[in-house]
Order: C-alpha cells, then structure tokens, then sequence
C-alpha cells in the first residue's frame, strides 16, 4: 500500500488539474512516463558505460595490490620481528586512514578516499590485534576485543560526522557491534539481552533512517544486521516457550512497515521470517508439554492472523503471494478449530468452515473460500469415517459425499464467479 | 493516528491476534500455578542413561529402586556411565548421586542408603497426580531452529499436572543427556 506524504499529495493534485486541462487521461501519462524513463536510460547508460569499464579496471587493480600485499606479508610473516609486523599492518591501516582524510578533504580527490577507508577499516583492527600479540602478555581475546574495536568505532564516527560518508557510518556501527560482543564476552552477560539491546537499538535507528531517508544506501545492510540480533534476543526470552507467537507479531510489524514505507528488504526479509514461522506448522516451536493443545489454540490464533495479514497484503506494490497466505491461514484456523472441539461437538467446527465460507464473500477472496470449501469437505469425511466406519451406512456415506464434492464444486465455481464479479 | 487504524485495521488485527496468543497463554499460567497443588513427591531420573548399554541398571520392582552393576565383558562396549539424580519437590532442586563403580567380575547389586531402601513407585501419574514430562524434541519452526539455538529453554524436562508445569534443569546438561533421560519413579515417605 503507498502512503503518500503531504509534498506528494500536492503533486500529485497538480498532475491531476493538469491532466484535466489537457484532457490526458491516466494511460497517456503512463505512456509519456514509460518513453521519459526510456529515454533517461539509454542515455544514462551510453554516458556511464566507458565510466563503469574504468571502474571495472580501478576495482580489479586495487584486489591485485591488496591481494599481493597480503601475501607479501604472509610471505616474509615469521621472517620478521615484532616492530616490522605491527609497521606493516598497521601502519598501512593507519596510513590509509590518514590518506583517506586528506583524499576526503581535497575535492580533487574525494572518490579515492573510499578505497582508503576500506583499506583502514580492514587493516586497523588487524594491526592493533598484531600490536596486542606481540607486545601484551595474555590471551583475553574478548578484552583484546574491547581496547581494538572502542577507539576503532569512535575514531570512525568522529571521521563521519566530519565528511558524512555512509560507509563509515557502516564502519563505525560494526566495529561497535564488535566492542559490544566483545564486552557483552568479558563480563559473561547474558547474551539473549544483550542481542535483544543491540537489535532494537539497531532497528530503531535503520527505521529512523528509511522514514528520514537518510543514507537510504545502507539501510538494507542494517536492516539484515538488526533483525537478525533483534530475533535473535527475541527467540532467547520466547523461542520453545507459549510466548513464541510475539514473534509473528513483530514480523508482521515489520512486514506492515516495509510495504508502507516502501522498503524492499525488510518487506523480502519480513517475508522470510514470516515462511520461517510457519514451516513446520503453527506452534511448531514451541517444544513445550501438552504441546498438541498449544499448536491447536496457534493454529487458529496464528491462521486468522495470516489471512488478515494476506487480506492488508492484497493493497501492497510489492508481489505478496497474499492469496497463498489467505489459503494456508484459513486452513490453518479451520483445522485448529477442529481438532480443538471434542468428538461429540466437531458438527460445530464443521459450522465454522460455513462461517468462513461466508468470510470469504466478504473479504472477496477465493482462496479462502478454496481452503473453506475443502477443509468442510475434510471435516465431514473426516468425522464420519470416526463415526460411521463400520457401519452399512458407510458405502452409501460415501456415495452423498460425492455427491457432495460435485455440488461443493458446483457452488465454489458460482461464488468463485460472484467474488471475481465483485472485486 | 485514527485514521491509519482505520484504514489499516487487517494488519493491525494480525499483528494483535498473536499477542492476544501470548497474553492468553500468559494468563493461564498464571491461573493453573495458582489453583493447582504444588508437587508433594519426590522423584529419581537417570540421564546419559541406555536400557541395555549401560553397565548400571535401574528398575522398579517391590516398591524399591533397584540398581545392578554389570561388569566389563570381552567384547562388548557399554556406553558413559549414566547420572543418577534425585528431584526435590516443590522447590525442583537437584541432587546428584554418586555411582561407585564395584570391583570384580560378574553382576552385583548396588545399595546405596537414602536410594535403594525407601519406598519407590513407578506410576504415571504420580501419588500427587503429577506425571514427568520430557520436553526434548527435535525439529520445530524454522525462526526457532535458527534464533533459538542459545537460548536456556532449549531442552527442559519437568512434571506436570492439569495444564501446570514445573520444570527443573540438570547442571551441566546438554541435549545428549536430555535424550538418553529415563524417568525412575516416585519418592514415597
């Protein structure tokens, strides 16, 4: 679903009584839009193609040195004292570092302080855990963490706030997620609260970021980082316990975040964690005692949750497969219901397949109305094989149920017809 | 703020349903722990344990836990030596009991004071009507396979009684104790 913003309602209005006055209507705009864009390309790309072969060049000469610097080390490693291999390391990180403010600095130079920063962001850390080995007795690898990657962050957020490059911003955030792990190894905290910490600190900051759109280029990254150490805490506290289903709740969250505000990763990220949680059943999680009860009551929590969620999906710009979450939610629910009921009362969760049979009209979807039809159709045949099995009346049940098939398919194609009609 | 609910009123009930979920399990816990009895027996498990690969038997027979020893025969490999525990109810505090591995050949039957000589019953559910429940099982969603890999509620065993669940946790236990753990039977005194 889009959700304009005020700016561009306006345009939007200004097109309109422009359209009105030319008398365009919508598929001329659409058309003047396509041959526009057309036209943008091909131009932009006939301007960048000699540009993306220099590139192609400076990126492949740059991995060469790189590549043969690092086994110019490796060569002549155990050959070389102490002061040699921390000037080597991080003395190029260090150099790199200060090439890159004076590249950053100069406008002449400006895109060569990149490469320089990614030289420093790898040669730093690498240096200051040489100069640790060499001349710092002890093998705390987690304190060793704590005193490389402090002045590392803060070294590379100063450097930010100066020149406002994005990737040192990345720089900065994953030398402190480096610090942060380090700590979080050195005092023996508890790990789930701390991923938890990080992670919302994290997601609360990218989401900052893509409704300011600011530094849009690394929201995806951070999203990747911040969900993972955000389900990651979450699932230490909820994860095999009755409380597993607040992790749908945030997925779709977040999933309701990413379509509105339009960010492709989180909403493909979103889309994943939501697959993830349902394979293997609603309440599969939980490893728990009376599990059976437990994935019953989910089947029908979570499964309504899913075809309300397909039902808001349908609004989305991005391909949601809402039809396939409204067949499997329905059928989710309509099976957790009947399973729920007891032998004698399961006619009822048979009433409840008629009820969604009725939602599916309303909510003008034939997927549900698919997963309705067929889970009645389950259920009647379901409870009378328990019930009828061994009796006379069994052969002639089975006769009415085709009987049955055919007029259910009978009606599935006419409301099938009547919803497509309707939307 | 209205508006949004309104418009997006779908999404804002799928999100709800699930802690809706959550809060409902919530609260019923709370109600079982307080209208269900606390447990009044104590029991005895055995992890690391295998029914005919361990040189240390256990069963139940005549109201008495009864552990045989086995030794070494040529060629036959027996597994770790199984642990021996003892579950203090309510508190669900653990006592591990040392097995001392007899000399000599042949099969003998170990007696320990406090273990092999008080009145032990094998019954599910329990004189207390709590029945031991094992919580180790493999597989489940794929967010929880994936996230829950650290977290302390990984393999739980406990004992249950009309929708309550007490839970205890093995020191130093690890799935593999989880698997091979065998339910011995009731402290009766």
């Amino acid at each position: 679903m889009t959700v304009f913003s005020a700016a561009q309602k306006d345009g939007l209005e200004q097109i309109l009584r422009l359209m009105d006055a030319h008398n365009l209507s919508g598929a001329d705009v659409k058309k003047a839009a396509a041959e526009h864009k057309k036209a943008q390309k091909s131009e932009g790309k006939e301007s960048s193609k000699g540009e993306m072969i220099l590139r192609l060049f400076l990126y492949m000469g740059g991995a060469l040195i790189f590549a043969g610097l690092s086994v110019f080390i490796e060569t002549i490693w155990e050959d070389i004292g102490s002061l040699s291999r921390v000037i080597i390391t991080l003395g190029t990180g260090f150099t790199a570092y200060i090439c890159g403010v004076v590249f950053a600095l100069d406008k002449r130079f400006e895109k060569a302080a990149t490469p320089a920063f990614i030289l420093a962001f790898i040669m730093q850390p690498t240096g200051l855990f040489v100069l640790l080995d060499e001349y710092f007795p002890g093998d705390n690898a987690a304190l060793g963490g704590m005193v490389v990657f402090a002045p590392l962050a803060l070294q590379q957020f100063l450097t930010f706030i100066k020149f406002r490059y994005s990737s040192l911003l990345l720089y900065s955030l994953l030398y402190l997620l480096g610090f942060a792990f380090s700590f979080v190894e050195y005092f023996d905290l508890n790990r789930g609260a701390a991923s938890l910490v990080l992670g919302t600190f994290l997601l609360l900051t990218t989401i900052n970021m893509q409704i300011k759109e600011k530094f849009k280029d690394l929201t995806p990254l951070f999203f990747v980082i911040a969900t993972v150490l955000f389900f990651s805490g979450v699932y230490y506290f909820v994860g095999r316990t009755v409380f597993d289903s607040i992790a749908l709740s945030l997925i779709l969250s977040l999933l309701g975040f990413a379509a509105i505000k339009e960010s492709k990763t989180l909403y493909v990220l979103s889309m994943l964690y939501m697959t993830a949680y349902f394979c293997g059943g609603p309440g599969g999680g939980w490893g728990g005692f009376d599990w059976h009860f437990y994935n019953q009551v989910a089947a029908v929590f979570t499964g309504t949750s899913l075809v309300l969620a397909g039902q808001w999906l349908r609004r989305s710009n991005y391909i949601s497969l809402h039809p396939l979450w409204m067949f499997l939610g329905t059928g989710f629910a309509l099976g957790g219901l009947y399973s729920l009921f007891p032998a004698a009362l399961q006619p009822v969760a048979i009433a409840f397949a008629g009820v969604a049979i009725y939602g599916a009209l309303l909510l003008k979807s034939r997927a549900v109305l698919a997963a309705a039809v067929l889970s009645m159709i389950g259920f009647i045949i379901a409870y009378s094989a328990e019930h009828f099995a061994n009796t006379i009346a069994w052969p002639v049940l089975l006769i009415f149920f085709g009987i049955l098939v055919l007029a259910s398919g009978f009606a599935f194609a006419r409301l099938a017809g009547r919803i497509k009609a309707s939307a | 703020m209205k508006a949004f609910l309104k418009d997006n009123i779908a999404l804002v009930a799928a999100i709800a349903l699930p802690a809706l979920l959550a809060v409902v399990f919530a609260l019923s816990t709370l109600v079982v722990r307080v209208s269900v009895e606390d447990p009044k027996n104590d029991f005895f498990i055995a992890t690391d344990y295998y029914d005919n690969g361990s040189r240390f038997q256990f069963d139940v027979n005549n109201e008495r836990l009864n552990i045989n020893y086995r030794a070494a025969e040529k060629d036959v490999s027996y597994s770790s030596k199984p642990r021996l525990w003892r579950v203090n109810v309510p508190e669900m505090t653990v006592q591990e009991i040392s097995l001392n591995t007899p000399g000599g050949d042949g099969a003998k039957t170990i007696d320990i004071p406090g273990v092999t000589d008080i009145k032990v019953v094998n019954v599910s559910p329990g004189p207390d009507g709590y029945a031991f429940v094992d919580s180790y099982r493999s597989g489940g969603n794929i967010m929880t396979e994936i996230f829950s890999m650290d977290s302390p509620r990984g393999n739980r065993q406990g004992i249950a009684k009309d929708g309550r669940l007490v839970g205890f946790k093995i020191p130093d236990g690890n799935n593999y104790n989880y698997y091979n753990s065998r339910f011995l039977g009731w402290v009766v005194e």
